[in-house]
């Protein structure tokens, strides 16, 4: 087909480096886009160990070196890194047939460069926006610094023929947030790998390395701050061994570790709780095999993936019902959901979850048969190429 | 006869310096030198966003135009980040320009470290060579600061030194600075005394390679 689409992806990461969730968001869609035969070009920021240049299951990778200016602040050196994606990305559209090109750009951080390359080349841009700086500020723009990001946001879902978020929760929030019409929206989920959770290992000694044979094991993963909930999940684990035995284990990085860590102190929890630090790759997904349930308490979560990949491992989840998460667990069906915030509540969630394992099997059963379902990166890269393929035909409509 | 596209912060009734002035004083050289002048600059009251025609020079040829626009981010959190959002709301406008024209630019000449990327962008993109006039530099105006903010501003003048088709100054001195503290190749610098507008013309004609005299008719 002549008029099949062409993508310019613009994302800060790209693996190796992963910082957070768009890094395998962008891998994962590239991959299956690519099998359907759109042809992907990937731009992002360089890596220690990562080439200039590669192609990595057919998607074309270019990268950029994100220090190539200093910069003195985090939301400064988005920018001037957005310099370097800018003309790379320039090199590439220079280069192609402008008719079948889509700019797709994922979140504020790569606004500048997306929104100044559609411009100039006058091929049309798509955004997802993954969060908000409002979300991630939990409703309060109360820096001159946020102000900046959220505006930001919102030139690029203006700039944006259509927008795509990831859940309808998000959606909502980005209709509401930024005057987004809404026939300009689509809502498409993030997706999974089931048959990643597969692979053979020794799960009772893997297994000993977290947890004694009588204790649960409870898993959180996640960026340790405070949105995602890890606090409360903190203030919960009293109650929760007042009725049983059981082990917390802790994945994943950030400033909340410390407070954490005192907080596990103050509260003499020490030899129950367990801070693994960030994991990756095959370790991440035994953890979730083994434990028996997994918890996430976000407070804000506009996707949450976290849920998706332990339904995935068939491991039970107990989730706070807020944004994307209450679109992935429902209560009683596919996991167990609570109040956001509220300690009490998720500690007796968490016990019903472990107590009642007749109706946890068949819980983790309609979870997984959800996730094939529903959150598979063919169907994902699909409804994504039909957004590509629309905005192709309204472009030959209208002269710019 | 020449058309270009000139970038700056400043153009009168917007006054912060006297980059204003000079840009303003060039600016009407050029048009009765018979040049098409477009000027994107930034808006601000008391003249709104918009364009604003100056029209046909006295000797019939020669124009221009000046195309004012916002910031579309409101907040910053300083002249970095500013930047850097306004300049791509200049390639916005300045790609309009291009199309419109259906590409017949010669040149675009960016004043200061604030529209390099813009017109880094337009090279890229567009293949439009750009000259880069240097009016002051952060060195000078920072007194030899290595403070973090200023050392990201020089770095984009860097940038705007190595792509640049011509760096212009005005006056000797400056050239001096430029060897000297930016490392810039001497080569590499005119000068066009106090900016005026006929020795600015010849720096451009050297580029575009358009030697024509001055008041010739675009042909």
């Amino acid at each position: 087909m002549a008029s099949f689409p062409e993508v310019l992806m613009l994302s800060w990461e790209f693996p190796p480096r992963i910082v957070g969730g768009i890094s395998s968001h962008v891998y994962n869609l590239s991959i299956e886009l690519t099998r359907l035969g759109v042809p992907v070009h990937v731009v992002t920021c360089a890596f220690p160990g990562a080439p200039d240049r590669e192609e990595i299951h057919g998607i074309a990778v270019y990268r950029t070196d994100p220090y190539a200016l200093p910069a003195p602040d985090f939301p400064s050196w988005v920018f001037t890194m957005n310099i370097g994606l800018q003309r790379l990305g320039a090199e590439i559209l220079r280069h192609l047939s402008r008719e079948r090109f889509i700019i797709h750009a994922h979140d504020w951080l790569t606004a500048k460069a997306a929104i100044g390359l559609k411009h100039l080349h006058r091929v049309p841009l798509l955004a997802t926006i993954h969060s908000t700086e409002y979300g991630r500020q939990r409703g309060s723009l109360s820096s001159d610094c946020s102000r900046m990001i959220h505006q930001t946001e919102y030139w690029l879902s203006f700039e944006s023929w259509r927008v795509i978020c990831c859940s309808l929760y998000m959606a909502e929030e980005v209709r509401h947030l930024f005057g987004v019409p809404e026939d300009k929206l689509d809502v498409i989920p993030n997706g999974v790998n089931p048959e990643e959770f597969s692979e053979p290992f020794e799960a009772e000694s893997f297994r000993k390395q977290f947890a004694r044979p009588g204790e649960a094991l409870v898993l959180y993963v996640g960026r340790l701050v405070y949105e995602k909930g890890c606090k409360v999940l903190m203030e919960a684990i009293p109650e929760i061994l007042n009725q049983l035995e059981a082990k917390f284990v802790f994945v994943g990085d950030g400033y909340m570790r410390e407070i954490l860590e005192e907080e596990a102190k103050r509260l003499k929890l020490y030899d129950r709780v367990f801070f693994t630090g960030f994991l990756q790759g095959s370790t991440l997904r035994r953890l979730y095999r083994i434990a028996d349930i997994c918890v996430v308490p976000s407070l804000y979560e506009p996707f949450g993936i976290t849920a998706l990949e332990a339904m995935a491992a068939k491991c039970l989840v107990v989730a706070s019902a807020t944004g994307g998460l209450a679109e992935i667990v429902e209560d009683g069906r596919t996991g167990i959901t609570v109040p956001p915030g509220d300690p009490e509540a998720l500690a007796k969630g968490i016990v019903k979850a472990l107590r009642d394992a007749g109706r946890s099997d068949e819980l983790r059963n309609n979870a997984l048969r959800k996730v094939l379902h529903e959150y598979d990166w063919r169907k994902i890269a699909k409804a994504t190429l039909d957004v590509y393929v629309r905005i192709l035909e309204e472009r030959r409509k209208v002269p710019w | 006869m020449l058309r270009i596209l000139l970038l700056t912060w400043e153009y009168p009734p917007r006054i912060v310096g006297e980059l204003a002035f000079a840009v303003r004083d060039l600016s009407e050289g050029l048009r009765k030198l018979g040049v098409e002048t477009i000027i994107v600059t930034l808006a601000d009251s008391p003249v709104a966003l918009g364009v604003e025609d100056k029209g046909i020079g006295n000797s019939g040829i020669g124009s221009l135009q000046i195309i004012r626009v916002g910031n579309p981010v409101g907040t910053h959190i300083h002249i970095l980040t500013w930047a850097m959002t306004l300049m791509t709301e200049f390639e916005r406008v300045s790609a309009e320009v291009y199309y419109r024209l259906n590409g017949n630019i010669d040149l675009v000449d960016a004043h200061e470290w604030l529209c390099v990327t813009a017109a880094l962008n337009l090279k890229d993109s567009l293949n439009l060579p750009f000259v880069f006039s240097i009016h002051s530099t952060e060195a000078q105006r920072s007194l030899g600061s290595k403070g973090p903010l200023s050392q990201a501003i020089k770095s984009i003048e860097a940038i705007g030194f190595g792509e640049a088709s011509r760096v212009i100054v005005g006056s000797q001195e400056k050239k001096i600075h430029l060897i000297s503290d930016y490392g810039v190749p001497p080569e590499k610098i005119d000068i066009a005394d106090a900016f005026r507008a006929e020795e600015v013309f010849r720096i451009y004609a050297s580029v575009t390679g358009n030697i024509k005299e001055p008041g010739l008719p675009r042909g």
